[in-house]
């Protein structure tokens, strides 16, 4: 169900917008066409389509913001929504102590649009649904302990239109695809999972119905089965303090993404002290906190092709930018808006200013954060792994509102002895600081290994905001890693 | 005496919604008919109005009004879903719908839309909070904590949120409902970046609103008393758990209780109908249509099926599990089975968000002053399962952990990180008493728990 906003409401909200006494104003316009698909044991469960879209008013008054917004999109409904927006910026700026002023940012006109082969909204239904159906049935073994098969498809697109007081005039549609497959086995209360490429609906990227294609579920199914029933018979994961670990991409995301809130200026400077915390990476730290060691080079990166958080502009009308957050073990940078890039002296937003949708005001959310791979060849560091584990693909997630104290779950995990793997062990999970940790990495994969997936979910801000943000590593090896926490 | 859902909007503000709403609906459902097939049909109006603040100033202000459809069409077996926000198009809507359905092939558990039941008509409405009254209890937040300590720095949440629904079907379901509420949280923060004390007070609100200075001056209080830590080894600890440590773990039962889990066998309830799974002090209810008792309130649910007020846990005993029409279809082989708690797709397509645990005897006072040496949690944080099957649990205190000696509280402790299962943190006799007051959160109301034993696994380390 696509759609369109006229040029001659856009015009008509920001005139109507600059009629009051402020400082700046922005219009935004956004719709998100969606399609879900979720195919369990061979039937379809879930075929759902979805349009959103309406009209954002953003106002700055008196140094205080105002947002009112309605998926009515009306001139009766604009005027109504530019008093609204003016009313709670005039309610705003009474509270100020330090008035917003905004980083500059040059004035763009452009139309953007993620490139795809095959737009995944236009695909048939019945097409997508006989992959998922065929997933399914590969998957299926006949082991009476597999208790659901399930293979879905995801695809939005997110079209914004922004139009400034400053001049800016943005058109931009992000497309994202994704699925996976996961079989569930059950062995009295021995329960299971194993998913692929990734856990929680698979992987996710901004691309076509190409990416779909590509992620050949059909193919892959058997393998999350065949993991699954050996997962139900392999030794639990030991209890160790000091462990070897190499983490591979499907895990290391989350560990990059978890970490990677603390990134985040806002959380830095408190404005998210409420809810989703604060980060232990306080401004005064920049240039002096070693995060990792000289091995760690972390970038947020908007522009990395196909990536889940790439992007043209970010919500403010800032062009994507690859920013380095740790050179070399170094904090230097953070994620910022044009509200909170000054709060640090910068002059510049790192364009990370992003919302759900229309009816969002942006918050600085990931981009695409990404680990630098290093030299080593995959199989050459598990033969160099003496006495250690690898885990792979999250099932767990936990970390404090510092961002320093985390512990982490995940579906699989493998023994390597004397530089070979000699079996799975389930229930794997690891527990450490996120400074401690990132300073014991001892060996990166090159970038042959190297795999971006994405996280579709990730909530911050209230009213609650869902984003999605990419991630990219290759395998890593970590040393002296607490292991095994979970124990049933 | 019966209440008129749509006085939930301020007609004088909003204007009348309702006409689109009705012609939408009605139009989407005719059009269905003319077609031959079967259809659901949910017309929702949901304001939202958010105010933030945070380094002592409002950061954010949304305001926010939607007015959305979403047509679900069923015909032999296939069922598909279309929802949008874009009003004026329900011929665009029912295409995208069909065309949907067109592509599926048929679920043999399917049975399509349940039967219609009569429901109540009762006010599940909320005071109106305006935005300049969210904005002067920003500043008497700000105003109140600075009386404790000049130096804090105060942040959080003010908001009002009003929903409607209607619902009808090609069944014969006509339904309608409406609620409203209101959430305060206040946050202070204390001492320099390197080593912060931390300290938060929260609620939701319907008709009595909170004192905003004591929650402030409370929250300041805990932040104080966090600038000065002791570090405690991780292990096992007699814990008072406060109502805001007590709703985490009890999102995490109710949310944990779903009709797939519980027929797949990941959830910890599974097999477990009928049985004592938790300390016999222990009952919980589930009151969607008690206004007075908790905040999620709803006369239907997402199938225009009636709510019901219910015993989710006896005296231990776990006595209900929920379904949505299609779960009961699948499960039960019988759609009009449905409970009243769907969720519309989410939780496994029905879920428990309306519970409240019954009080006990206990002030939280006493409960301190009946340990000798433990630990007095205010807030959990970041709670994730680690195994569903068995209730495993992992998170972090946050905002106030003491240590108690002999009855007093002895200082704040450092957060530590609990790796803990519910089903034993509630077994019986480790749960030694239940608060006598309570708190309204999200999806259920609690007061505070004394715990015989509660597991920490690691200490949460700051930068100093």
């Amino acid at each position: 169900m696509s759609n369109r906003i006229d040029d001659d409401i856009m015009s008509y909200a920001l005139e109507k917008g600059q009629s009051y006494d402020m400082t700046y104003v922005d219009v935004k316009w956004m719709s998100r066409d969606s399609r879900k698909l979720n195919v369990k044991n061979g039937a379809l469960e879930r075929n759902s389509q979805s349009t959103s879209q309406g009209i954002g008013i953003k106002m700055l008054v008196d140094g205080g913001y105002g947002f009112a917004a309605s998926n009515i999109v009306t001139k009766k409904s604009i005027d109504n929504l530019a008093k609204r927006a003016f009313r709670v910026a005039k309610a705003s700026g009474i509270t100020m102590k330090r008035p917003i002023s905004l980083a500059e940012e040059p004035v763009y006109e452009d139309t953007v649009q993620t490139p795809t082969n095959k737009d995944p909204l236009n695909q048939p239904v019945e097409e997508t649904v006989a992959v998922l159906v065929d997933a399914t049935k590969e998957a299926d073994n006949g082991d009476p302990r597999i208790k659901a098969r399930n293979a879905v498809f995801s695809t939005w697109s997110d079209h914004m239109v922004l139009w400034t007081s400053e001049g800016t005039k943005i058109d931009q549609k992000i497309i994202v695809t994704g699925g996976g497959v996961d079989t569930l086995a059950v062995q009295g209360s021995n329960v299971e999972r194993r998913s692929y490429p990734a856990s929680f609906r698979g992987n996710f990227a901004t691309a076509g119905y190409e990416y779909f294609e590509d992620l050949d579920l059909v193919n892959i199914s058997p393998k999350a089965t065949e993991e699954a029933l050996r997962l139900l018979d392999a030794p639990h994961c030991p209890s160790i303090n000091d462990a070897t670990i190499i983490i591979k991409p499907a895990q290391l995301m989350l560990q990059l993404h978890e970490n990677g809130h603390g990134f985040e200026i806002d959380r830095a400077y408190d404005y998210e002290a409420a809810f989703a915390g604060t980060s232990f990476m306080k401004p005064h730290l920049v240039d002096e906190l070693m995060f990792g060691n000289e091995l760690i080079t972390i970038y947020g990166d908007a522009t990395y092709p196909r990536g889940l958080g790439t992007f043209y502009y970010d919500h403010e009308g800032v062009k994507a930018q690859k920013t380095t957050l740790v050179e070399e073990g170094k904090l230097v940078a953070y994620l910022s808006s044009r509200e909170t890039a000054p709060l640090k002296g910068w002059k510049r937003s790192s364009g990370s200013a992003r919302a759900l949708n229309y009816a969002r005001m942006p918050l600085i959310r990931m981009t695409n954060i990404n680990l630098k791979p290093g030299d080593w060849n995959f199989d050459e560091m598990i033969e160099d792994t003496k006495d250690g584990y690898m885990f792979d693909t999250n099932v767990s997630w936990s970390i404090d509102d510092l961002r320093l104290s985390f512990q982490f779950g995940t579906e699989i995990g493998w023994r390597i002895e004397n530089g070979e793997i000699t079996g799975l062990i389930k229930k794997p999970s690891y527990t450490g600081i996120t400074p401690q940790f990132w300073n014991s990495a001892d060996a990166i994969a090159n970038e042959d290994s190297f795999q971006m997936y994405g996280t579709p979910n990730c909530g911050k801000g209230e009213p609650g905001q869902v984003m999605y943000t990419g991630h990219g590593a290759s395998p890593t090896r970590f040393r002296n890693v607490r292991i095994g926490v979970v124990q049933s | 005496m019966s209440w008129n859902p749509r006085t939930i909007i301020d007609s004088g503000e909003f204007g009348d919604p309702f006409t689109i709403l009705d012609r939408d609906v009605e139009m989407l459902l005719h059009l269905a008919k003319s077609k031959g097939l079967e259809a659901q049909v949910t017309g929702e109006l949901r304001l939202d109005s958010v105010t933030r603040f945070a380094v002592s100033q409002v950061t954010q202000h949304h305001d926010l009004s939607t007015l959305s459809l979403q047509l679900v069409l069923y015909k032999d077996g296939r069922r598909s879903t279309a929802s949008t926000t874009l009003i004026d198009h329900p011929e665009t809507l029912l295409k995208q719908a069909e065309d949907a359905l067109n592509g599926s092939p048929p679920n043999e558990f399917d049975q399509g839309f349940p039967s219609p039941r009569p429901g109540d008509s009762l006010d599940l409405s909320a005071k109106p909070w305006t935005i300049e009254e969210r904005a002067d209890a920003v500043i008497t937040s700000v105003n109140a904590a600075e009386e404790v300590d000049s130096g804090v720095i105060v942040a959080g949440t003010a908001s009002s949120t009003s929903n409607y629904f209607r619902i009808i079907s090609t069944e014969g379901t006509d339904v309608e409902s409406a609620s409203s509420g209101n959430y305060f949280k206040v946050n202070s923060i204390l001492g320099p970046p390197e080593s912060r004390g931390y300290g938060q007070e929260e609620t939701q609100w319907r008709h009595t609103m909170p004192s905003f200075e004591n929650y402030a001056q409370e929250a300041t209080r805990t932040a104080k008393d966090t600038l000065d830590l002791k570090t405690f080894v991780p292990g096992e600890y007699e814990v008072v758990l406060g109502p805001r440590a007590v709703t985490d773990l009890m999102n995490f039962i109710q949310f944990g209780t779903n009709p797939v889990g519980f027929h797949e066998g990941t959830s910890y309830s599974a097999d477990k109908l009928g049985d004592q799974v938790f300390d016999e002090k222990i009952t919980i209810r589930d009151l969607p249509k008690d206004a007075s008792k908790v905040f999620f309130t709803r006369l239907f649910d997402s199938e225009g099926i009636p709510t019901q007020n219910r015993i989710f846990v006896e005296d231990g005993s776990l006595k209900f599990i929920p379904y949505d029409s299609f779960s009961a279809a699948k499960y039960l082989g019988d759609k009009n089975e449905a409970t009243g708690n769907s969720g519309g797709g989410f939780f496994g397509g029905a879920f428990l968000g309306s519970a409240i645990l019954e009080l006990g005897d206990q002030s939280i006072e006493d409960q301190i002053l009946s340990i000798k040496d433990g630990l007095y949690v205010k807030s959990f944080w970041y709670n994730r399962f680690t195994d569903r099957r068995r209730g495993g649990l992992t998170g972090l205190t946050r905002n106030g952990l003491y240590h108690i000696k002999d009855g007093e509280i002895n200082g704040a402790v450092r957060n530590l990180r609990y790796t803990e299962s519910f089903l034993r943190a509630f077994e019986q006799g480790n749960v030694q008493s239940i608060g006598n007051e309570s708190r309204m959160f999200m999806f259920n109301t609690v007061p505070s728990v004394h715990l015989s034993k509660f597991r920490f696994s690691s200490v949460a380390h700051s930068m100093s």
